[in-house]
């Protein structure tokens, strides 16, 4: 779009922020992924910062696509899964439980 | 060190409170499943509360009606259009990778809570309430119970609705802090909204606590620390007044002030009577709260308000007002009823109500009921004598049908026999003694008893304390105070 | 070039109607000419032929046995890989959820075999609809059946675009009447343009996302493909209605109010707006003639055609790829390996759970997948939201704000769906800005939630002889106007099939 120029790169974006994002999002990388999504991050967000910079305040923040609301249920119990319906898609079971590696605290 | 002077020192000790009650709604926040406590490992989940991929969740309107009625009876603004935010972290009892809550817009705010003053019982403390919101829970973790020391997940709890109560910081010692929670308890028992059972984790407790310290130039606030998981009031009491003292001992030895080290989130251990580090902390976590998409918002429209106020069962302060005022019960007699919650409330009710003898009424159930509740570790829905009955009883007494010690066995054989009034007094001997029975019993102890009389006559009042025994002896269905009566009227009339 | 099945959905009924075939030899019929075209395609993820026979024979024994039939009766349906039929494995072409086999069905499944439909497989897609070319799959790049392989410009063929590029494969190439997908940001729209087929985008919260797995819940609405306006609706109907399980389906009060404010019209009384920014753009002259001839042809049918302006189009990439990145990092946070999908084997019996969910993301997520992610987490990352997502939240309203200005005046909005007919398979794969910008068309109905159509208007012969390349456009109706763009639909197609068959030059 005329007004945007695709190559226009943000330089925010660094190894250092991946890492960092990594950590928020769980999300091991390689080291060759993360070169190529500092600079995928960088295109993207160039791209989009023309976005910050504009005057919104007159426009409320719109979350939903339609407008609709008190959408809800009433308080009436339903049958829940068999223990077995449960785990049927779980990596690994240790007799009715869910089993994950160790937790520390 | 011996020679050191340890100056006195003024500090204030800054309490706030964040409590987690589960809503007593029949099924979870988002889904059918049920709520209840202690079912087999995951035989209560189901593809939505497990958050299983293209799942949606639907919002559980008694919840949001349970939230309504503690914002009314905590004096809260109802917001609406509140929202619903997910809070994301990793964590394996979280099913999907984000806590669905209520982050800038909750459904109530900005609120205020009155109790009375532990330290002077004629003063009213007053805690403001930042917010109060609606949010799921979370599962549970068994630690270290695999093979190779891993971890148990049981889903049965997630997605059951909490509503997270924080308080400002307005709270200034350990025993302000749990007159506040038992305040805050008996209100939510009385509202209905949670059995608050803090064994169940229905009803649990996060304490926030610094110091501020005044010394000649100026206050000094030190880091503060969260105290989490407080499973019951007495733990939350011990925790903070710890608290407090382990503080001022690591700021006297440190002088670390608040932003000096990042805030610190510490366990009670109960057994060792200490706090733990939990957690430090370097950065903030980043929960990326977002607006849930899947969720529209909830309008409380004015309407909605009024009815559900409109419905809002009688609270704390109300039954006790109307206790004082209609029973003429004394401030203290009314707090003690009225804090076993609503269930004894009601029950006193009605026995003053049958009885119409409020003060009695209330004797009967403060000294020999709430005993005898504790004593059998009951409630006082299992109690075997129903409030009418006693009600009946106490009406006996009052009308000086029966004394208080024939009152008393009745009680007692009522504790395991489901029987009426008539039949217990039947069972017991006790006959109703006749108008004419009376007086012929006053008659022969005049004539038996002249020099008693006669020293009654002149003034020593207390000579009629053995005619009344020996009326007793002679029939111990005879009123005392009836007799007493007649007695005086025939000493008048001769 | 893809042979299709020239029959209707009323004509397949039809036929079992007056007993000229069973359900079961249309099956059977639907499963070989799968067989044959697939492997050049790969178009299905899986056949479920086993189910689909004894489904057929059950509706076979229902034929004789007087019970009312349902409105697809006997009719061969292809699912997008990421709608949850239960029992069945639900992949969204990852490897992640590689055997993820869920206990529930998607409302779309449950309505469909009330409908009496035969659901007949699972089709390819961009791994979690992320991606606007179906290739970042497990399962492989899908082709387009036009346009063959060209040797210079070509060498894999073309894109079916994405990424519900294996339904609108299916249909294209005949191997299937009817298919749904899902679109957030074209989805449909851009894949349907690009094998010239039929694909609508409904209005936010007609069709139930129950069973749909999420990727940017506030944008993501099943729609249906078909090769005429009458199957689409046909579909459409089966599918559309509300649902209690998804809180953010229309209650019938909402559809009908919407529809009072949306009423039906003859297209001979629509005021039809061309939308000047779409048109503005950098177009190829395929789609620039195509548009041209649709003004034409709906002047022609009484129509009347004004130009209207959406100025804030030019922003709304940005915020889709914001808002979509944001709501897929939070909705994907559920992929941990911990409550099911893949998990890292551990390294080392004492690696944390930590390491263990990072790796198994990394290990389950593809490159698109894993860009959005740290897109996401970026945006909405503290000092970043306000910035980012908020301003894009804000930048929705005002789009949504445009269109709502721009239906007061019109009936409906014509534009392309995409700036050119299908690209190159690959053509885009190093660039994603470039990539984002082939949905610069489509986005904008998402962020408004409102109903979108991909309408093919024609084969455009590509510059070596024998090789065509379908050409389409697109219009919008206001919030519930779904019957406005079947109207339009109609009056294009019966126009396109009298230039086919010769009766219009």
């Amino acid at each position: 779009m005329d007004s945007h120029n695709p190559a226009e790169t943000t330089q925010d974006v660094t190894v250092e922020t991946i890492c960092q994002l990594e950590r928020l999002a769980y999300l091991r990388l390689s080291d060759e992924d993360r070169g190529s999504f500092v600079n995928d991050l960088r295109k993207i967000l160039g791209y989009a910062r023309s976005l910050a910079s504009l005057d919104l305040k007159d426009f409320a923040p719109q979350t939903h696509a339609i407008d609709q609301d008190n959408v809800m249920r009433g308080d009436v119990i339903e049958p829940s899964s068999s223990v077995e319906e449960a785990l049927a898609n779980a990596p690994v079971v240790a007799g009715s439980f869910l089993q994950v590696p160790r937790v520390l605290e | 060190m011996s020679n050191s002077l340890a100056p006195a020192l003024a500090y204030e000790t800054i309490v706030g409170l964040e409590i987690h009650v589960q809503l007593a709604t029949k099924s979870k926040l988002f889904c059918g499943c049920a709520t209840r406590y202690g079912q087999p490992p995951n035989s209560q989940t189901c593809p939505i509360c497990q958050g299983l991929p293209g799942t949606l969740p639907v919002i559980n309107q008694h919840a949001i009606e349970l939230a309504m009625d503690v914002g009314l009876a905590l004096d809260m603004e109802l917001v609406s259009g509140c929202r619903w935010d997910r809070k994301h972290y990793f964590y394996p009892d979280l099913p999907k990778g984000y806590q669905t809550s209520q982050y800038d817009l909750p459904i109530t705010r900005h609120g205020r809570l009155e109790f009375r003053d532990p330290a002077d019982s004629e003063k009213t403390c007053v805690v403001r309430i930042n917010r109060a919101h609606l949010e799921e829970d979370a599962g549970k973790s068994l630690h270290g119970e695999g093979i190779d020391g891993g971890t148990w997940i049981d889903l049965n709890r997630t997605g059951t609705p909490l509503l997270e109560v924080v308080t400002e910081p307005d709270l200034r010692s350990a025993q302000e802090a749990k007159a506040f929670l038992i305040q805050l308890r008996t209100i939510l028992l009385y509202l209905g909204v949670s059995d608050c059972n803090m064994q169940e984790g229905s009803m649990r407790v996060d304490a926030n606590v610094n110091l501020r310290i005044k010394n000649e130039t100026e206050t000094i606030a030190t880091p503060i620390v969260e105290i989490k998981n407080l499973n019951s009031f007495r733990n939350a009491e011990r925790a903070i007044e710890y608290e407090r003292e382990r503080q001022l001992k690591h700021w006297r030895e440190t002088g670390e002030r608040m932003g000096q080290r990042p805030k610190q989130t510490r366990g009670w251990d109960a057994d060792r009577e200490v706090t733990t580090v939990q957690r430090e902390k370097e950065e903030a976590a980043d929960y990326r709260y977002f607006p849930c998409p899947d969720l529209p918002p909830v309008v409380l429209s004015q309407t909605s308000i009024d009815q559900r106020r409109a419905q809002l069962p009688r609270l704390p302060q109300q039954w006790k007002s109307e206790f004082t005022r209609t029973w003429k019960l004394s401030e203290y007699d009314a707090s003690v009823i009225v804090e076993q919650g609503r269930d004894v409330a009601e029950y006193f009710e009605t026995v003053a109500q049958i009885s119409q003898d409020g003060k009695r009424s209330a004797n009967w159930i403060t000294q020999e009921i709430l005993r005898l509740l504790n004593e059998r570790q009951q409630s006082i829905s299992d109690f075997p004598i129903a409030a009418a009955k006693l009600g009946e009883l106490v009406s006996a007494v009052s009308n000086s049908e029966l004394d208080h010690a024939r009152a008393r066995e009745i009680f007692a054989l009522w504790l395991t026999e489901p029987i009426s009034l008539r039949e217990a007094k039947e069972r017991l001997g006790i006959a109703t003694v006749s108008g004419n029975e009376v007086e012929e019993l006053v008659n022969r102890i005049v004539a038996e008893n002249q020099a008693a009389i006669d020293d009654y006559r002149h003034g020593k009042k207390q000579a009629l304390g053995p005619l009344i025994a020996q009326a007793k002896q002679l029939n111990s269905n005879v009123s005392p105070a009836k007799f007493r009566e007649a007695l005086l009227r025939a000493i008048d009339s001769t | 070039m893809a042979e299709k099945s020239n029959l209707t959905v009323a004509e397949r009924i039809s036929l079992f109607r007056s007993g000229r075939s069973s359900v079961v030899e249309s099956t059977r019929e639907t499963l070989r000419n799968i067989t044959e075209k697939n492997p050049s395609l790969n178009a299905f993820i899986e056949v479920w032929s086993e189910e689909a026979i004894r489904n057929a024979e059950l509706l076979d024994r229902k034929r004789t046995s007087g019970e009312p039939w349902g409105p697809l009766f006997g009719v061969p349906i292809a699912m997008k890989d990421n709608m949850c039929v239960a029992g069945r494995i639900c992949s969204c072409a990852s490897q992640m959820l590689a055997n993820y086999r869920p206990t529930y069905g998607a409302t779309v499944s449950e309505r469909l075999v009330a409908a009496d439909a035969i659901l007949i497989g699972r089709t390819n897609m961009d791994e979690f609809a992320m991606g606007s070319g179906t290739e970042y799959s497990i399962f492989g790049k899908t082709r387009n059946p036009y346009g063959g392989i060209e040797v210079d410009t070509a060498p894999a063929g073309y894109s079916p675009g994405g990424s519900s590029g294996g339904s609108a494969v299916a249909v294209a190439a005949g191997m299937v009447p009817l298919a749904l997908g899902s679109d957030t940001g074209g989805s449909i729209r851009q894949p349907a343009a690009f094998c010239g087929v039929f694909g609508l985008k409904p209005t936010y919260g007609r069709v139930s996302r129950f069973g749909l797995i999420a990727f940017g819940s506030s944008l993501d609405q099943i729609g249906p493909f078909a090769n005429c306006p009458d199957d689409l609706e046909l579909l459409f109907q089966v599918i559309a209605g509300h649902d209690r399980r998804d809180a953010t389906s229309l209650s019938n009060t909402s559809l009908e109010h919407a529809k009072t404010k949306t009423p039906d019209k003859p297209l001979s009384e629509m005021r039809i707006g061309v939308i000047r920014e779409h048109s503005a753009q950098e177009l190829s002259p395929d789609v620039r003639t195509a548009l041209e001839e649709t003004e034409r042809h709906l002047k022609s049918a009484g129509a009347m055609i004004v130009e209207v302006s959406l100025p804030k189009q030019e922003h709304a990439i940005a915020t889709y790829y914001i808002i979509a990145a944001c709501e897929a990092a939070s909705n994907l946070s559920r992929y941990d390996g911990m409550h099911f999908g893949h998990r890292a084997q551990r390294r080392e019996a004492s690696e944390s759970l930590e390491s263990v969910i990072a790796a198994s993301r990394g290990e389950g997520f593809g490159p698109e997948v894993k860009r959005r992610i740290l897109l996401g987490t970026y945006a909405l990352s503290h000092g970043y939201a306000e910035q980012y997502y908020q301003q894009a939240t804000r930048m929705r309203q005002a789009i949504r704000e445009d269109f709502a200005a721009a239906f007061a005046g019109v009936d409906l909005l014509l534009g392309p769906t995409t700036p050119a007919p299908a690209f190159a398979i690959g053509a885009h794969s190093q660039d994603p800005v470039a990539m984002y910008l082939t949905d610069q068309f489509t986005v904008s109905a998402n962020l408004a939630g409102l109903p979108a159509m991909s309408i093919p208007i024609k084969l455009e012969p590509l510059n070596s002889a024998d090789s065509t390349l379908p050409v389409a456009i697109q219009m919008h109706a206001p919030p519930c106007g779904e019957s406005r763009l079947f109207a339009a639909a109609r009056s294009l197609h019966s126009r396109n099939q009298m230039i086919e068959t010769g009766a219009m030059t």
